[in-house]
């Protein structure tokens, strides 16, 4: 398997290690008694946010252990950190009504003592054969989420495309170099239809310290829509022509029909599936104009150290942001006769 | 906080100008010396493009007004103070911190997007290459601002005089319903 050139930029759950969490277990001396303890236990004191860790676990020639409860009462993350003298109280409570609730003798259960187990639900294979190692966990794997890792997302064929993408933003970036510009290149793209909405470069060295790539861009596709905030006129740029309707009568026309004005809607909504390439890392300014655009997927090459998909933040799988992307980082160098791949 | 009144009432009429272009109601004027520089109302759906925010276009008219007065650009963003009906929101944020804004008075909190501590803190998180962090003044006169955005997303209108307004459930949501700004 080949090492990707196109590493996805994933929310921190994928790529995060295990953290530990501090639980009360007790070791069963008997493990007939399992089942019964496992069923009280469940009522006496729910998992909660814990809903991944097995209740037992079944240690070789050690007997059975079962956990009992979290060594603090549950909380949401960032919480402080326990007292290392603290007393198993809680735990002790929790085993004096879990013997009364299910009438064993106290010898079936030794004194709780604590373990560390992994606090989070595994999210990758990766994660789940860490958390493992502590303590037994579920784990639910998400297909795409794998592929995205395993480097086999892409076809070759698909690769090849994007790094002709790439490149073209490369050429857009030298071009502003000439001009005295931020070297920052971007290519716009309807992937469905593989074809160039816009192609233009970062202006923020002239009169609109705003003009970055991406908002020059986004306002390039704006104007193939008939729209557009600012005046930008540079012979390097492209603008796709607006599209007229085809024979079908359906290219980039839209069927649905705006209800509160009765009027059919035409054409592309902002940049809504389009892919993005670009590159530099997009600043948290340029981040939050790809959202507001609903772009599909953003593809850029040198990361940024404030940059937002990735490097200072994760915008395009912001928690509470009502549109997400996918992102992914270019980290493979080709020949290229104006570029400097640094 | 007088002044932010008369401010604030100013931008709250330039929200409802946007309203009744159809656009969402989010009205800003930049003050500098005491005096209203620019202002700038959404003009998204104008313009097709999801940036053209009421800030985004008044940064703009300021640099017009530099222009236009000879003014150094950079000496002015430094010293305006922004008063804008609802919190910022990251893009925005970050914006006006690349300008060097110094202060932003505000009118309600913006839950889904903002970028002065709603979503993100943009305003005052660590960020050396995008500028100064900028202080902020919030919930000046939120009530009215929340009042114009729950007009438009309900689709009332809101010169319909206050007897005849549907009563719908308003408690606190504070803003509501998809890219206020």
């Amino acid at each position: 398997m080949m090492p990707s050139e196109l590493v996805p930029v994933l929310d921190d759950v994928y790529c995060r290690p295990v953290h530990l969490v501090d639980f009360y277990v007790s070791s069963i001396g008997d493990r007939r008694h399992t089942a019964t303890l496992v069923r009280v236990l469940t009522t006496l004191h729910p998992l909660g946010q814990y809903q991944h860790l097995k209740r037992v676990r079944a240690m070789k020639n050690k007997g059975v252990r079962i956990l009992l409860c979290p060594a603090e009462p549950q909380q949401k993350a960032g919480e402080a950190q326990r007292d290392s003298d603290n007393s198993c109280a809680p735990a002790c409570t929790t085993l004096t009504s879990l013997l009364k609730n299910t009438k064993l003798p106290a010898s079936s259960l030794s004194k709780p003592y604590l373990v560390k187990v992994p606090r989070h639900p595994p999210a990758t294979r990766k994660q789940y054969d860490e958390a493992s190692l502590y303590w037994p966990v579920t784990f639910h794997e998400d297909k795409e989420i794998s592929q995205l890792l395993s480097g086999e997302f892409f076809s070759a064929e698909e690769v090849q495309k994007i790094k002709s993408y790439l490149q073209e933003a490369e050429t857009m970036a030298t071009a502003a170099a000439q001009k005295g510009q931020e070297p920052v290149g971007i290519v716009i793209v309807d992937p469905e239809r593989d074809r160039t909405i816009a192609k233009g470069h970062d202006l923020r060295q002239g009169k609109n310290p705003l003009h970055h790539a991406v908002m020059v861009g986004v306002d390039l596709v704006a104007k193939s829509q008939g729209g557009g905030m600012w005046t930008l006129t540079d012979s390097d740029f492209y603008v796709r022509p607006e599209e007229q309707m085809d024979s079908k009568g359906d290219v980039h026309r839209s069927s649905s029909t705006d209800v509160s004005s009765g009027k059919e809607k035409v054409g592309p909504y902002l940049c809504t599936a389009y892919d993005v390439y670009v590159t530099q890392e997009p600043c948290p300014m340029c981040c939050m104009a790809l959202v507001h655009s609903r772009v599909g997927r953003v593809f850029y090459i040198k990361p940024h150290v404030d940059g937002g998909l990735g490097s200072r933040y994760k915008i395009h799988v912001q928690n509470g942001l009502n549109h997400h992307f996918s992102v992914f980082q270019w980290t493979g160098t080709w020949r290229h006769n104006n570029t400097d791949p640094t | 906080m007088g002044d932010h009144i008369k401010w604030m009432t100013k931008a709250l009429d330039y929200a409802d100008e946007a309203l009744k272009k159809g656009e969402v109601p989010v009205g800003c004027i930049f003050v500098y010396e005491d005096e209203e520089i620019a202002t700038g109302g959404n003009r998204v759906n104008e313009t097709k493009n999801a940036t053209s925010h009421a800030e985004i276009v008044a940064i703009e008219k300021v640099m017009n007004w530099c222009a236009e007065n000879g003014h150094d650009q950079r000496e002015v963003f430094r010293q305006v103070t922004l008063y804008v009906t609802v919190e910022p929101c990251i893009l925005c944020a970050a914006a006006l911190r690349q300008m060097s804004v110094p202060l932003v008075v505000y009118g309600c909190g913006n839950e889904r997007f903002g970028g002065c501590g709603s979503i993100l803190n943009i305003a005052r998180d660590p960020l050396p290459s995008v500028g100064e962090s900028f202080d902020i003044v919030k919930g000046v006169m939120a009530e009215e601002a929340v009042l114009l955005l729950k007009q438009f997303y309900k689709g009332e209108n809101p010169h319909a005089p206050e007897d005849k307004r549907k009563s719908k459930k308003s408690k606190d949501d504070q803003t509501s319903g998809e890219d206020v700004h």
